[in-house]
């Protein structure tokens, strides 16, 4: 069979070149980790500088559970309101709490200080989690407060958060770098492989041999697949096992989740390799594309946030449905019978690409 | 054995190939010569259909092989202008690798390999990665690996561009034994030198056929004579003298200390350029090249 002799020198190809074995095998795992920490959006050690105008007891409780939350990293706490802006506006700081005694007219100073809140909006998601953070510490304190007095609200909500309980950020972002790390290396991998046999004049002793243009076609995506594959599965060990990110659902289910975005994203990446004269042009393209499928994932934001025109594009990008089914196995345990649909868009994608790939393939082969 | 009708082929406003009619003998040497651009790597690639032509016919032992290119290929190795092969690849893995696509048998396949290992020096390097050979091994490389499917014409397009000279005495040892065992050869080159070992020689300027014939032939049939000119005095200085002058302007041209000087009739150029020596040679094809050249 011409095909396997084709798949086992795109193989060897790929051991022999030490830098690009390394780039396949150790950094998804460098990857992974550096991402899985700084892509998390859980908010911590956010710098707070507090400006207690009170002197009250309630505002020096509030302060006190504000210092003990990890969230915040009280940086200053000072009794006047002198430069405090100028800290948040120099950086110090990313908010300034302001506390001062409420005057009421009818009954003079009232039991909970005026509370004013600062916040540096140029990290406009960090200053709304942090107000979000504050604004809980705050109603956790009345709530206790009237408790104590025996008047607790008639009505309370008490959420109770399935498949991810603590709220952590990495279980919903770990998943995700997966199926990231499944298109950034597949795709540069196989975009500039039929691109590199074209600057090599390999590709025109390819098409000169019996081999037809399926079988260079299939030769080229296979290995990538192989190589994607087993990317996945280092992802998946590093996330359980270094970030503990529990995985409720099924290995094989994953696997033919994977195989199918991957036939997708791989069609892709031929169809670059196609169009392109040369490896930059490939890579080029390849990033451009990263950036998009990214971005429109759901990977760092809902896409139920991307507006309309947008969000068309959205849905025929095959990442985004990935995602989606790699966060259902992962922290629901889900099986097919929970994410069909997005499996079956994922499969459409994926048929709709490897038409066009091939075609283009076909033509460009014709020529 | 293949025979080109009036063959065309443009890219855009370039004509790359432009109506060339041309025959390749069975068991012979056949040499398309020229400089860059004049169509012989286009002309190949026609052949064995990476290229589609515009115009004209290809023939394969008689029959017009129309768009089903299988047909050349099937018969034929191609080695392309630059090296082709996979560098990261030993130089055994390439070989197997287009036997095994090429479906030589597996038996076939370790004797034929370990023949031409042997025929072309290339067995103490059996594996040695590609891209660490020399230029001339890389050739032999890519020789040995469309010989592995034993085809009856071989093309090769350029393959001593590059290479050492003993290479090229080495590779040309090859192509002799190949046509010995009775392979048709067809191969290009830009060194004129080179181009008079072949037993058919077309002459290519700018996609069109300047002259083809055999060394003999071509002799026979150039118009002129030659002289090689040791001029007095400055040799730049005399040039300048034939540039200027009518009678000699563009039939003269410098190789080293020597002004080789072609010269239509009976007339001898001796007399309109002041010579420490002059002596009537033999035109080479170089000579004959030129002249077509600006005859064109």
């Amino acid at each position: 069979m011409k095909l396997r002799h084709l798949v086992k020198k795109e193989l060897i190809e790929v051991v022999r070149q030490k830098e690009l074995l390394f780039l396949m095998l150790v950094s998804p795992v460098i990857q992974i980790i550096v991402l899985g920490y700084v892509v998390s959006s859980d908010i911590r050690n956010v710098p707070v500088g507090i400006v207690n105008l009170s002197g009250g007891q309630a505002a020096t409780r509030v302060i006190e559970r504000v210092r003990r939350s990890p969230l915040f990293n009280v940086r200053f706490e000072s009794a006047r309101n002198e430069d405090s802006l100028d800290r948040l506006k120099k950086g110090e700081v990313k908010t300034v709490i302001v506390f001062r005694d409420a005057l009421d007219r009818k009954r003079g100073a009232s039991a909970y200080p005026e509370v004013q809140v600062l916040m540096d909006g140029i990290d406009a998601n960090t200053a709304m989690i942090a107000s979000g953070y504050f604004s809980g510490i705050i109603k956790g304190y009345i709530l206790d407060d009237m408790e104590k007095k025996g008047r607790g609200l008639p009505v309370a909500a008490r959420p109770l958060f399935r498949f991810n309980p603590q709220l952590r950020g990495i279980n919903t972002m770990g998943p995700g770098i997966v199926a990231f790390l499944l298109t950034i290396i597949t795709l540069f991998m196989t975009s500039t492989s039929l691109v590199r046999e074209k600057e090599q004049q390999t590709l025109d002793t390819l098409l000169m041999s019996p081999l037809g243009a399926l079988e260079i076609y299939v030769g080229k995506a296979l290995p990538a697949i192989l190589v994607g594959l087993v990317d996945m599965l280092i992802g998946l060990a590093v996330v359980v096992l270094w970030f503990g990110i529990p995985f409720r659902g099924g290995v094989p289910v994953l696997f033919l989740a994977a195989l199918v975005y991957l036939t997708a994203i791989l069609s892709y990446a031929l169809l670059i390799s196609v169009l392109s004269s040369t490896a930059q042009q490939a890579m080029f393209f390849s990033w451009f594309s990263l950036i998009i499928f990214l971005l429109m994932s759901g990977f760092f934001t809902p896409v139920d946030n991307i507006p309309y025109p947008l969000r068309l594009l959205a849905d025929v990008n095959p990442m985004r449905y990935l995602v989606q089914i790699i966060r259902e196995i992962f922290l629901k345990g889900n099986g097919i019978a929970y994410f069909w649909k997005e499996l079956l868009a994922m499969g459409a994608i994926a048929v709709t690409l490897v038409s066009i790939s091939l075609l283009n393939f076909k033509r460009f082969i014709s020529k | 054995m293949v025979r080109f009708q009036e063959i065309s082929k443009a890219f855009g406003a370039i004509r790359a190939v432009d109506r060339v009619s041309l025959e390749i003998a069975p068991a012979a040497i056949t040499i398309l010569a020229g400089a860059d651009g004049a169509g012989k790597s286009t002309l190949f690639k026609m052949l064995v259909g990476l290229v589609k032509k515009d115009s004209g016919a290809i023939l394969l032992n008689g029959a017009d092989v129309g768009d089903d290119y299988s047909r050349v290929t099937s018969v034929c190795g191609y080695m392309p202008e630059k090296f082709s092969l996979y560098s990261d690849l030993s130089v055994e893995e390439n070989m197997d690798f287009f036997a095994a696509v090429q479906q030589v048998p597996e038996q076939r396949r370790r004797e034929l390999k370990q023949r031409l290992l042997e025929r072309t020096g290339m067995e103490p390097f059996r594996g040695r990665r590609a891209g660490a050979l020399s230029g001339g091994m890389k050739q032999k490389l890519a020789l040995s690996t469309i010989l592995l499917s034993s085809p009856q014409l071989i093309i090769l397009d350029e393959p001593t561009t590059g290479v050492d000279p003993l290479s090229r005495i080495e590779f040309f040892a090859i192509i002799e034994e190949l046509k010995r065992e009775g392979r048709t050869i067809v191969m290009s080159t830009p060194y004129l030198d080179e181009a008079e070992k072949g037993d058919h020689i077309v002459l290519m300027r700018k996609g069109r056929v300047l002259r083809q014939d055999s060394i003999a032939g071509l002799r026979r049939a150039f118009p002129a004579r030659m002289f090689r000119i040791l001029p007095r005095g400055n040799v730049f200085a005399a040039m300048q003298g034939i540039a200027a002058d009518p009678e000699l302007a563009g039939r003269a041209y410098l190789r080293g200390k020597f002004i080789r000087c072609l010269q239509e009739g009976r007339e001898n150029p001796g007399a309109r350029i002041p010579h420490l020596e002059m002596v009537e040679e033999q035109p080479t094809l170089e000579d004959m090249y030129i002249y077509y050249e600006r005859q064109a």
